[in-house]
C-alpha cells in the first residue's frame, strides 16, 4: 500500500531557506564588479538568537504553529462521499477536447518595426484567458477558499468604525482578519488614501465549512423572501460572491445572541473561490452546499 | 498652585498655611491621599473605550500562551505522528483518485457503446450539463440525525 | 478505437435503463481509530495554543452575567516566592495560566425552567427503530451510510430497477418515469445526470445502462400492477448488496456506489 504513495513526505524539519532575493523584483542590479548584495539576507535566519524562526510554519517547534484537523469536517466528508462523483458525471462530456482561450496573437511580421514588439492583445478581451480542460478524475471543482470583505462608508469620517467591522469579521469566521486602506485618493467621494475603509479575512479549511453551514443553515433560510444568489454573479474563473445587508449579518449566532455588543454591525461580501474553470461549474459545486440560487432569472441572463 | 508660584519651600509653605487658619479661627486642614476611584485618563468616553475593549479583543498581546517546549523523545513521537497521518492521508487520496478514474473510464465506455448501439438514445444523453443546480433537498449530513429522519409524506403536485 | 466501432450493434438490440436510486447519508461517516485519536490529539494541541478568552468582551463590568461567568471559573495557582514550584513557577496574565490549555466553564441555569437560557440539546440515537427492527425497506436505517434501491424480479431475482426504454428514447427519462410507474407517483427524485454511469452488455446482446439519482422524500412502495413481478424491495448499503447480488454482478456494478 506504502508503494501507491507517490509524494514522498519529508519530515517537516527541513529548514526554511535564508534568502530572500526571489521575492525582490529588483529592475536592475550592478553587473561591474565588484557586485555587491546580490543576495537579500534576512538576517534573522542567521542568528542563533530565535532558532523558532528557521522552522516551516507547521513545523511544531515554530512559533507560527497552529494545529490543523481537530475535528471532523462534515462539509468536507459530505463533498468526498457524494458530490465528488456526482460533479465528476454532471461535468462529463462525452469526447470532450480542451477548449482554448483567448491568446495574444502574433505580428505578421511585414514590417520591420514589428521586431520585438509585444504581442497584440487577443480579440474581445484585455487580457489572455486560460484554456477550458474536460472535467476528469484529478480536476473535479472542488471548494478553495472563502474571502469576506467589508467595506464601512462612513469609515470616511470615523476611522474606527473599520476596528469595529474587522471584529465582526472575525466574530463570524473565528480567524483574524486585517483592516484595508484606500489605494488612491478619489475627492469626489471624499476618500484618501491610505485612510482605513474596512475589513477583510481570507479563510480555508474546517473554519470555510463551518462558516459555509452556518450561511446555509442558519443564516439564508431566515432571510425573508431571499431568492437565491443571483444567475449573474461569478467571476468567469470560477469564483461566485454572495453580499449580506447589515440586518441580514444580524442573523448569524455570534452576532444575534450578543446583540447589545452590536448595537452596529456591518454588511459584507462573502466571495468563494473554487478551483471550477468556469462559473457554469463553479455554480454547481456552490449549489451542493445547499446555497439557494435564484434560477428565475436564468433566462435574462 | 501657591508653593510653585511663589518658589517658596516646603516648610515655608507649611507654616504660611497654619498661619493663615489660624489667623481665620479655623481648625487645621488635613489633607490625605486615598485610592484613586476614578479612572487616570477620565477623557475617555464610552465609545473609545469600547473601540479599545474591541481593539484588545483581535490583539494577541497577553492573550498569548506560552510556546510549547517539547523534549526530543517527545518531537520525536510528534513527528512520527505527523508522518503517520500524512501516509493515511495519501493512501486515503490515493484511493479515492483511483474510483474516480474508474468511474471516469466506464462512463467513458458506457458512452462509447450507447453511440454505437443507439445514437438517438446518445443524442438524448450526452447533452452539455454545466450549470445544473443541486435541490436544496439534498442535505449536508449532520452529526446526529433529526428529529424526523425521512420526509414520507410527499405529495406529487 | 476504430476497430470495436465497426463492429456494428443491430438495430433491435434491447437496451435497457437501470436506476441507481441512492439515500444519501443522513449522518456523518463513523471516524476510523486513527482518525478519532489523530484529531483529539491536534484538538488538545489546538486547546493549548488558544489565545486566552476575553471574557470582559462578553460580559459586561458589574453585571451579573459577568459575576455568574466568573464565579464559576476556576482561579489558577498563583506566584509565591517563598513557594517552590516543582513545575514551573506558575505565569498568569487575565487570569489564565499561560502554559496550560485554559478551561473555559460556562455557568448552568440554576432552575431548568429559566427561559433566557437554552434547553440542554438532546442527540438523537443514531440507531433508529428501523435498525433494531432490521427492516431492510426502511429509508430511516443505516443513517451513517449510503442506501441504495433494490428490487427482487419474479423472473430475474435481486437486481437494480431496471426498465426497456421507451418512446422518449432518453435513459433518464424512461428510468424515472418507469420507477413511478412501478413505486408509486409520490416520490421525489433528482437525476444526477443523462448520461449513463456505466454499462453492462449481456450475452444475449442486451444492453443496461445505469442511471444515477438520489431520493430526496417520499416513499418507495410497489404497487398493485406491479406485484405480479416485483416480489420486494430493499434499501441496501453497497456491503449488504454485494452479498444480495453476487460477486459476477456485484464487480460490474461495484464502483458505481459508495458506502
Amino acid at each position: 500500500m506504502l508503494s501507491n504513495v507517490r509524494s514522498a513526505r519529508t519530515l517537516p524539519s527541513t529548514l526554511r531557506s535564508f534568502s530572500t532575493s526571489q521575492h525582490s523584483y529588483k529592475a536592475a542590479c550592478s553587473i561591474v564588479p565588484p557586485v555587491h548584495h546580490l543576495v537579500k539576507i534576512d538576517k534573522s535566519k542567521l542568528t542563533p538568537r530565535f532558532p523558532g524562526l528557521k522552522y516551516e510554519k507547521d513545523d511544531i517547534r515554530s512559533p507560527a504553529y497552529r494545529p490543523t484537523d481537530t475535528r471532523q469536517d462534515r462539509l468536507q466528508e459530505h463533498y468526498l462521499n457524494t458530490l465528488q462523483s456526482d460533479l465528476l458525471l454532471i461535468n462529463y462530456r462525452h469526447k470532450a477536447e480542451t477548449k482554448e482561450g483567448l491568446k495574444n496573437r502574433p505580428w505578421d511580421g511585414t514590417s520591420p518595426y514589428q521586431l520585438n514588439r509585444p504581442m497584440k492583445k487577443p480579440r474581445g478581451s484585455k487580457s489572455q484567458l486560460p484554456d477550458i480542460r474536460p472535467t476528469k478524475w484529478n480536476n473535479i471543482p472542488e471548494l478553495e477558499s472563502v474571502t469576506i470583505n467589508t467595506y464601512v462608508r462612513e469609515a470616511r469620517e470615523n476611522e474606527m468604525l473599520t476596528i469595529s467591522a474587522a471584529l465582526q469579521l472575525q466574530q463570524l469566521t473565528g480567524c483574524k482578519p486585517k483592516v484595508v486602506y484606500s489605494k488612491s485618493d478619489v475627492p469626489n467621494w471624499k476618500i484618501r488614501k491610505g485612510h482605513a475603509m474596512g475589513a477583510k479575512v481570507t479563510i480555508t479549511g474546517y473554519e470555510m465549512s463551518q462558516f459555509l453551514n452556518t450561511l446555509s443553515e442558519i443564516v439564508l433560510p431566515r432571510i425573508r423572501e431571499y431568492k437565491g444568489i443571483s444567475m449573474s454573479s461569478g467571476d468567469r474563473f470560477g469564483g461566485i460572491s454572495l453580499g449580506l445587508t447589515e440586518e441580514e449579518v444580524k442573523f448569524f449566532p455570534e452576532i444575534d445572541l450578543n446583540q447589545d455588543l452590536w448595537p452596529k454591525t456591518f454588511g459584507i461580501h462573502i466571495n468563494i473561490n473554487t478551483t471550477a474553470q468556469t462559473t457554469e461549474q463553479a455554480r454547481t459545486l456552490i449549489s451542493s452546499l445547499q446555497i439557494p440560487f435564484n434560477t428565475e432569472n436564468a433566462q435574462r441572463m | 498652585m501657591l508653593s510653585r508660584s511663589a518658589n517658596l519651600t516646603k516648610a515655608e509653605c507649611a507654616s504660611l498655611a497654619t498661619s493663615t487658619t489660624k489667623a481665620l479661627g479655623l481648625a487645621p486642614r488635613v489633607q490625605v491621599r486615598t485610592k484613586r476611584t476614578k479612572a487616570k485618563a477620565s477623557g475617555i468616553t464610552p465609545q473609545t473605550q469600547r473601540i479599545i475593549t474591541q481593539l484588545s479583543v483581535m490583539s494577541a498581546r497577553k492573550k498569548q500562551p506560552r510556546m510549547l517546549k517539547l523534549s526530543q523523545e517527545d518531537l520525536v513521537k510528534h513527528q512520527t505522528i505527523q508522518t503517520a497521518w500524512h501516509t493515511y492521508q495519501d493512501i486515503q487520496k490515493h484511493q479515492r483518485q483511483e474510483a474516480l478514474k474508474l468511474q471516469f473510464q466506464k462512463t467513458d465506455a458506457a458512452m462509447d457503446l450507447l453511440q454505437r448501439a443507439a445514437p438517438d438514445v446518445y443524442r438524448h444523453a450526452n447533452v452539455d450539463e454545466q450549470g445544473k443546480v443541486f435541490p436544496m433537498e439534498l442535505r449536508v449530513p449532520t452529526d446526529f440525525p433529526p428529529r424526523k429522519v425521512w420526509y414520507y409524506d410527499y405529495k406529487k403536485e | 478505437m476504430s476497430t470495436p466501432a465497426k463492429r456494428v450493434v443491430s438495430k433491435g438490440v434491447p437496451i435497457r435503463a437501470n436506476l441507481i436510486l441512492s439515500r444519501i447519508p443522513i449522518v456523518v461517516p463513523e471516524e476510523t481509530k486513527i482518525e478519532k485519536q489523530y484529531r483529539q490529539y491536534q484538538n488538545a494541541l489546538e486547546r493549548r495554543l488558544m489565545w486566552t478568552f476575553p471574557a470582559y468582551h462578553y460580559f459586561k463590568k458589574g453585571t451579573l452575567s459577568e459575576h455568574k461567568f466568573l464565579s464559576v471559573q476556576k482561579k489558577p495557582i498563583t506566584n509565591n516566592p517563598n513557594v517552590w514550584f516543582p513545575k514551573g513557577v506558575p505565569d498568569i496574565q487575565h487570569g489564565r495560566e499561560r502554559s496550560k490549555a485554559q478551561e473555559v466553564i460556562l455557568p448552568k441555569s440554576e432552575t431548568s425552567d429559566d427561559s433566557n437560557i437554552t434547553r440542554p440539546v438532546e442527540k438523537n440515537s443514531i440507531v433508529t427503530e428501523a435498525d433494531k427492527a432490521g427492516d431492510k425497506s426502511s429509508l430511516e436505517r443505516q443513517l451513517r451510510k449510503t442506501l441504495y434501491l433494490l428490487v427482487n424480479y419474479k423472473k430475474g431475482g435481486w437486481s437494480f430497477p431496471k426498465f426497456d426504454i421507451d418512446e422518449s428514447r432518453s435513459l433518464d427519462l424512461t428510468a424515472e418515469n418507469g420507477l413511478r410507474k412501478i413505486g408509486g407517483e409520490n416520490i421525489n427524485t433528482w437525476t444526477v445526470s443523462k448520461k449513463p454511469v456505466g454499462a453492462i452488455e449481456s450475452k444475449d446482446g442486451s444492453l443496461d445502462f445505469f442511471i444515477k439519482s438520489h431520493i430526496l422524500a417520499g416513499k418507495f412502495d410497489i404497487v398493485k400492477e406491479s406485484k405480479g413481478d416485483i416480489g420486494e424491495y430493499a434499501w441496501l448499503t453497497k456491503t449488504e448488496i454485494q452479498e444480495k447480488l453476487g460477486d459476477d454482478y456485484f464487480s460490474q456494478t461495484g464502483y458505481m456506489l459508495t458506502e
